[in-house]
């Protein structure tokens, strides 16, 4: 990533009557990336968000937006943010376009087509001119993602993006997300409290605990050293366990009439062409990625990530 | 400069897209239809000749007065103001008249005004704070700054638009039950012992915009409440309570001379009008605008100050 930054967040402190609520926090967003922002509850997430989007002052340290700071050049910096802080709250007794106009008329060069551009783009061309009050909560987010993104914006902030989504809303939203990142080539900032749907979405993953960064960790990068769980459905169990002995770096354990082994991406398919060969029927293969939530724990000390 | 008139655009569809503004405006017409209903009503019957009528009610007044029914002193203003009105021929205003009925309202309505005004401005910034709007109206690039400069020009605005509709309304109103007649209607004052004559639309006029001053102030307060507070109730309650119970209580400190340094002291500046007397002796008109003038910094500069510096956590 030898990207200019899109978000430069550099020895960030925030301190609320006496207490440190975020602690020298750094990390940098890249145009093109989706950086998911993972915490458990108290650990600062919002806070953070917050004072990216200059709703909260910065004790100590600096925030970036494509080089403007935050602190002294509030307006160059929010040129290039779109953001959702929390939920999608828009004026209720406004149709969905009068909000719209609401907003453009906050920022340069939004004019009605544009308006109708996004409107097109996130789908709400049916019921634009209904009130927001009568909107479903799926409608609402898109509705607020299309505030976020009139005026053309570098980075898009959002804050817990599928909460109160239904399942098909919520593979919706990450189409879209992982879209406006790859074509688009936005800095996207997403924060959630379910690591599963991080995963799917993000390209890495920062961990915020107590108002420190404990670390980030690239997501869909899988080396093929890294190892993972494998877990073998095949008949006999016994001759299988044999066969793959072996293989990976420790010994292949067989539970709930599975073999669990330890093996790296490449290993995989090796291992199955060795179970082919001896002709032990194959039944299915699983790969756990279960290795973030592992390093997430270990990062947390343990404790659950809410 | 253009975005800033986007800014107070936004306000101004905010404030009129909300039906419990409209509801205003039907209130407020209602009440000018009622008084202009019950005027035209109880109207008394003149025979036609105001010279007969009013040298009748003089021999009334003095034969009470011969009969001991009234103290002397008490009907001598009336009868002084009578004289004049003879001497000078200048006819009595019917109460079934475009002025007199402009003057009713303005007269009714000033508290109706301040109730309205204060709502609004009340809930301007709270209400953005209660429904987590204020978090997409600054995460845009206009500055703190414009955002709530725009809230109070906004602010201003409606006042005027609110006084315009009183204007306007009770004018149309009046012309259509008594007549768009009598614009050169006089009223006669007793002033410091001296009768003075009075244009009543003129005055009426005059009257208005000494409350807008006033409605403006109690605006002004509410607007701040709800900035500082963030709490629509406490911003409406607390103005309205003032501008309801102000008097009583400045009745009671009215014996404490300090007590001309209370803003709410200042803000009705009818009491300099000709024929009126100030809550505490020796206050001046120069002396409550300029007590006004320092108010109006101190809470504007703690209003804008805190809006600019605090963190929202909305």
């Amino acid at each position: 990533m030898q990207k200019q930054p899109a978000v430069e967040i550099k020895q960030v402190t925030k301190v609320i009557r006496g207490r440190k609520i975020i602690d020298r926090v750094n990390f940098s967003i890249y145009p093109g990336e989706v950086f998911g922002f993972l915490g458990p509850n108290g650990a600062g997430k919002t806070t953070t968000i917050r004072m990216i989007v200059g709703l909260m002052g910065i004790t100590d340290g600096d925030i970036l937006i494509k080089g403007n700071s935050i602190k002294t050049s509030h307006g160059a910096a929010m040129k290039h943010i779109g953001a959702i802080v929390e939920n999608p709250e828009m004026y209720k007794y406004l149709s969905g376009y009068l909000n719209l106009v609401h907003f453009a008329r906050m920022s340069d060069g939004v004019d009605k087509e544009r308006i109708n551009e996004v409107i097109e783009l996130v789908g709400l061309k049916n019921r634009i001119n209904d009130k927001v009050k009568t909107y479903s909560l799926g409608m609402r987010q898109r509705l607020g993602i299309a505030q976020a993104l009139l005026h053309r914006p570098d980075v898009l902030i959002l804050d817990e993006p599928t909460n109160g989504l239904d399942p098909a809303g919520i593979r919706e939203m990450r189409h879209y997300i992982r879209n406006l990142a790859e074509k688009e080539g936005l800095a996207v900032i997403v924060s959630s409290h379910l690591l599963s749907e991080m995963e799917l979405m993000c390209d890495r993953i920062g961990v915020l605990q107590q108002g420190k960064m404990l670390g980030v960790q690239q997501v869909h990068e899988m080396s093929s050293e890294q190892t993972q769980m494998v877990s073998f459905q095949v008949e006999p169990l016994e001759q299988a366990a044999i066969v793959l002995r072996d293989m990976g770096s420790k010994k292949p354990e067989i539970k709930d009439k599975q073999i669990i082994i330890e093996l790296t991406r490449d290993e995989i398919p090796a291992a199955a062409a060795k179970l082919a060969k001896e002709a032990i029927s194959i039944y299915g293969i699983q790969a756990e990625t279960k290795t973030l939530e592992d390093t997430f724990l270990e990062l947390t000390g343990g404790k659950e990530i809410v | 400069m253009s975005k800033f008139i986007g800014l107070i655009r936004n306000e101004h569809m905010k404030t009129f897209r909300r039906l419990s503004t409209w509801i205003m405006f039907g209130i407020a017409a209602a009440l000018l239809i009622t008084i202009a209903a019950f005027t035209a009503y109880y109207a008394e019957d003149s025979s036609g000749d105001w010279r007969a009528d009013t040298e009748q009610q003089m021999q009334d007044l003095q034969k009470q007065v011969e009969n001991g029914d009234v103290e002397a002193a008490a009907v001598q203003q009336d009868l002084t103001t009578m004289q004049y009105q003879l001497d000078q021929d200048i006819a009595p205003v019917q109460s079934d008249s475009l002025a007199s009925y402009m003057e009713s309202v303005m007269y009714y309505c000033a508290p109706f005004l301040i109730l309205f005004i204060a709502i609004i401005a009340g809930g301007l910034v709270s209400t953005e704070f209660g429904t987590g709007t204020i978090k997409l109206l600054l995460t845009k690039t206009p500055s703190r700054f414009s955002v709530l400069t725009s809230k109070y020009v906004s602010m201003f605005i409606t006042t005027v638009i609110f006084f315009i509709f009183f204007i306007g309304f009770s004018f149309i109103v009046g012309g259509i039950f008594f007549g768009f007649n009598g614009f050169d209607a006089k009223s006669v004052i007793f002033d410091n012992g001296e009768t003075v004559t009075n244009n009543l639309l003129a005055s009426t006029m005059r009257d208005y915009g000494l409350n807008f001053v006033q409605t403006l102030i109690y605006a002004t307060i509410a607007f701040a409440l709800s900035t500082i507070f963030r709490n629509t109730a406490l911003a409406i309650g607390f103005s309205i309570f003032i501008s309801m119970f102000f008097p009583t209580i400045s009745f009671i400190l009215s014996r404490y001379d300090w007590s001309k340094y209370i803003l709410f002291n200042n803000v009705d500046l009818t009491v300099y009008n000709p024929g009126n007397v100030p809550a505490v002796d020796g206050m001046t008109l120069g002396f409550s605008i300029v007590v006004m003038a320092i108010y109006f910094v101190i809470i504007t500069v703690i209003t804008w100050f805190s809006f600019m510096k605090r963190d929202v956590t909305a």
